[in-house]
């Protein structure tokens, strides 16, 4: 009686295991993982030789090297704080005009805009729709006249780099 | 739904575009020494030769700049008021002395105005900052004697342009 208990006991054990090896076999399933990564966007200009254009009386045109880095398409805007060189005498409203170009060879990029018309943000170009990346480039400064003046003059140029939109768009 | 995921992206991209903005100042200076000067005077003896007669001289060749935003002041000044005697201390004979800028200046006229006591006799004239002055002109002055002297003897003055920026 003791013995046909146990075959009993080994007959329903191997079962067991049995149904443990084999569940797949039996009832077909289906693993899924959902992977995603995002890289931030990140687009901006650096001015590694210092960011000061400095002229005088005999020193009609600057330049000054950039790099910049986007990690998407990108988009150029340019200001400017008083649309040309302002002699910084007060009360006085004397300002030199200048010619401001922008040069990227690798996009393609070679705009230049009057100081009078980058009283406003002027978007100087995107990148139709290529990413640069690293990419070098050249900022240039030509006065339109010679500074005649005696005095202190001054300009502030903002340049805004930044992920384009109309890329998106397309 | 295609559209609505579009418009996301856009939107998207654009609180992305201000967010991640990063701005390069370029900061453009220039600097213009001051300058005010009369140059070119090419003698500083300025000989009437014979003042028993009326007598005019014409100095040539000047150049006047001042690149003061407002303008300059230019002063002629005899110093003994007129052609003074040797012999005779104190005692002058008149004259004109008459200053031509260049590049649409006006002109100015010194009367010096002779006989005793007079000295540092001084007029000027004040010009607006203008391009053709802070680029320069060229000038001339022009010097009439207005009087003769009988008297022999030696005469002679001292006339001093000088220029100064406002």
């Amino acid at each position: 009686m003791f013995w046909k208990q146990i075959s009993l006991y080994r007959i329903l054990i191997s079962i067991v295991i049995l149904n443990l090896l084999l569940p797949n076999s039996i009832h077909a399933n289906t693993l899924t993982m959902a992977l995603s990564g995002y890289i931030k966007d990140r687009c901006e200009i650096n001015f590694k030789s210092g960011n000061i254009m400095s002229f005088s009386n005999n020193e009609q045109t600057q330049s000054l090297p950039f790099s910049l880095y986007c990690n998407r398409p990108l988009g150029m805007t340019i200001t400017s704080k008083y649309g040309g060189l302002k002699h910084q005498k007060e009360g006085l409203d004397l300002i030199e005009q200048y010619r401001l170009s922008v040069q990227m060879d690798a996009l393609n990029i070679d705009e230049s805009r009057r100081s009078k018309q980058l009283i406003s943000p002027s978007i100087i170009e995107d990148s139709s729709g290529v990413i640069p990346f690293s990419q070098k480039g050249m900022l240039k400064v030509t006065l339109e006249n010679n500074l005649l003046f005696a005095g202190y003059y001054q300009d502030v140029i903002e340049i805004e780099v930044y992920p384009s939109i109309h890329s998106v768009m397309k | 739904m295609k559209k609505l995921t579009l418009s996301a992206a856009v939107v998207a991209a654009m609180f992305g575009a201000q967010a991640q903005a990063a701005p390069g100042d370029v900061q453009l200076v220039g600097f213009v020494s001051p300058i005010c000067e009369v140059t070119g005077l090419s003698t500083q003896l300025i000989d009437f030769g014979n003042v028993s007669q009326l007598q005019d001289v014409s100095v040539s060749g000047l150049n006047m700049k001042c690149n003061d935003v407002d303008g300059a002041t230019v002063s002629l000044t005899s110093s003994e008021g007129g052609l003074e005697s040797d012999d005779n201390e104190d005692f002058a004979l008149k004259y004109d002395a008459t200053f031509n800028p260049g590049g649409g200046l006006a002109a100015f006229t010194l009367n010096a105005p002779g006989g005793p006591g007079q000295n540092d006799v001084s007029v000027n004239k004040s010009y607006g900052g203008s391009t053709a002055l802070a680029a320069g002109v060229t000038a001339s002055i022009d010097i009439a004697t207005t009087e003769t002297s009988p008297w022999a003897g030696g005469y002679s003055d001292t006339l001093t342009v000088n220029i100064t920026s406002n």
